[in-house]
């Protein structure tokens, strides 16, 4: 797709979204809408550290990190959602920066396991200690301030529809920051690390700092749905930021393929959070029959839904390339050396050469 | 002629095993220092310890005076010392102009918020490094292969895909780990070309490698190893009648050689 189809295509997308909850009056519905939303941008962030080679799975635990600081901040500090908000992110960022200056030493398993003993320790700290509610957790966590509006009127916070909006601004935010990084000098940068670490290396770039970056970038954002999802659902528990939230992110990435950095993780949380709760009819096996449904997800389907769907395009552009392009473009980049060699057929290279000339 | 390289008394110990033993060479400007031996001699080992993959035992690597002992690897890279693998290593899933470009990380000067926001200097520059990407492979002859994967190329345009990343970094030491090995004639040629016009540009070379003729040919000095012992140095004729180098390729005395 051209550029300035993909900006047509984003855009209509944008609109459908925003048009969503006034189409859809059910609350219910709308609050699935936000879970979705709120799933995918984790899942945005979780795709683009797993495409610098790390595979993060403490995203749940700064979700609760932010939530749990939000609701500290308003419950206990006073301090409106307005305030709370800038405050909480910049303090999960911090904690991210020292939890993250030991983690990123290491790729592969070396950040894998730790990072998840960090989402297991997170939601302990939360349950055992009494500040934090312990294991039933804080309630009653206010709504955000209303928002006075030009007219003398106020934009009010309670709403499924009205927290649907708010979400919807920030997603928007992290979905233009998430793509103008993919497109500078520090996504080029991931992505050659999560290709190959030692070629990345032996060009100049300095993995623990590109690392650790993309460390905070991801926390700060999952604490962003952190806090929101505090004020959203005013009651947190320390159950629910644990290692199977971690999982489940991870999931939401690879079902729908961590090709496409942002179309993938919006299907893939969609379906997986649609099934569960679609599932409720069959109460306690639903996560059996969630799981069984992604493992044959993942049998025939690999490279998630998204690698599905382009995999069939690409097979059909490149059947038609390969025959039409290769060779040509292959006599062309001999051509190119502008030497003899080019005009040479394969089977003619005997001539003297000072390299092969002294064979034998 | 200046020397950019030295290196004095680099040991390196691998337990009980000693892969590299007070080693001392030098490597002047513009020149093409051939380092042979026989498998298992250390030549990879002496590659990886100036590019900072590893760590010395003991020992110091001289860079234009800068010691190099204890620097990470990619701050080596950003003083200007590039290595060819001697596997092919590249991004295989990402264009070969792509890849190019991913070279010219140490050279970028626009920042990062200038970066992040697409602002006029960067995309000035990124137009300027696509420029540079494209006559970089028409150097070694990939340009008409800019939009193709890597991994769908055949190994001797991989090999070349590699060079050109290792140039896109603009060094001033290239570090060429077994450049021309597995290479079919035809292909042996091309880089054999371009590996002198490199040298031709002033760019520093160290060159390891298997294929004789090659060494021989290209190289104007030749330091030969031996279970990490420097063995003989010189010119490659010289080299090739050291009773020592030969008894180190070829065993002592069975073929009652003069």
């Amino acid at each position: 797709m051209s550029r300035r189809w993909k900006l047509w295509a984003a855009t209509a997308f944008f609109l459908i979204v925003a048009a969503l909850p006034q189409l859809v009056r059910s609350p219910y519905y709308v609050h699935l809408m936000i879970l979705i939303m709120m799933n995918s941008v984790l899942a945005m962030t979780f795709v683009m550290l797993l495409r610098a080679g790390l595979l993060n799975m403490s995203m749940a635990a700064f979700w609760g990190i932010g939530a749990y600081t939000s609701a500290m901040l308003t419950l206990k500090g006073g301090l409106s959602f307005w305030w709370s908000l800038p405050a909480s992110v910049t303090i999960s960022a911090v904690i991210a920066l020292v939890v993250g200056a030991i983690l990123v030493r290491n790729s592969g398993l070396g950040f894998i396991i730790p990072s998840l003993i960090f989402a297991f320790i997170v939601p302990l700290v939360f349950g055992t200690f009494r500040v934090f509610g312990g294991h039933v957790g804080l309630i009653r966590v206010p709504a955000p301030d209303s928002i006075p509006l030009p007219g003398g009127s106020a934009l009010m916070f309670g709403s499924e529809a009205s927290y649907y909006y708010l979400l919807l601004a920030f997603a928007v935010i992290v979905v233009v920051v998430l793509l103008a990084l993919y497109r500078s000098w520090v996504g080029r940068a991931w992505r050659a690390m999560g290709l190959s670490n030692d070629l990345a290396q032996s060009v100049g770039i300095n993995l623990f700092r590109y690392r650790l970056l993309g460390f905070v970038i991801v926390s700060a954002m999952a604490a962003l749905m952190g806090v929101f999802f505090a004020h959203y659902s005013t009651n947190i528990q320390p159950g629910s930021y644990g290692p199977f939230k971690a999982i489940y992110i991870q999931m939401y990435a690879i079902l729908g393929g961590i090709g496409s950095p942002v179309i993938g993780p919006i299907i893939g949380a969609g379906i997986l959070t649609v099934i569960p709760e679609a599932l409720r009819v069959v109460k306690n096996f639903e996560p059996m029959v969630t799981g069984a449904l992604i493992v044959l997800i993942l049998i025939f389907l690999p490279q998630g839904i998204t690698g599905f769907l382009d995999g069939r395009s690409a097979r059909q552009t490149s059947a038609y390339l390969f025959g039409l392009l290769r060779g040509h473009q292959r006599e062309k980049a001999y051509s190119l050396r502008g030497d003899r060699q080019a005009l040479e057929g394969e089977g003619k290279l005997g001539e003297s050469d000072d390299v092969e000339s002294e064979a034998g | 002629m200046g020397v950019v390289l030295e290196i004095r008394k680099l040991t390196k110990r691998f337990g009980g095993l000693t892969a590299v033993l007070d080693l001392d060479l030098r490597v002047n400007e513009s020149e093409i220092l051939g380092l042979i031996g026989p498998n298992g001699a250390g030549k990879t080992t002496v590659f990886s310890m100036i590019s900072g993959f590893q760590r010395p035992t003991s020992g110091q690597i001289l860079f234009d005076g800068q010691d190099l002992v204890g620097k990470p690897a990619f701050a080596i890279a950003s003083l200007g010392i590039a290595r060819l693998f001697q596997h092919s290593v590249l991004f295989g899933n990402i264009p070969v102009l792509e890849n190019v470009i991913v070279g010219f990380h140490r050279n970028r000067t626009s920042g990062l918020l200038s970066s992040f926001f697409a602002r006029k200097k960067a995309r000035l520059q990124e137009e300027e490094f696509k420029a540079q990407a494209l006559e970089i492979l028409e150097f070694v002859g990939l340009a008409g292969l800019k939009n193709e994967l890597p991994i769908n190329l055949p190994h001797g345009h991989q090999r070349l895909l590699s060079l050109a990343i290792t140039l896109a970094t603009k060094p001033r030491l290239l570090l060429l780990d077994e450049p021309v090995t597995g290479m079919n004639p035809k292909e042996l040629k091309e880089m054999v070309r371009i590996i002198r016009l490199i040298r031709d540009r002033g760019i520093t070379i160290m060159l390891v490698e298997h294929h004789m003729r090659v060494v021989m040919d290209i190289c104007d000095r030749v330091t030969v190893l031996n279970y990490g012992v420097k063995i003989a140095e010189g010119t490659p004729q010289d080299v090739c009648r050291d009773p020592e180098v030969c008894a180190a390729y070829l065993g002592k005395g069975t073929f009652g050689v003069a």
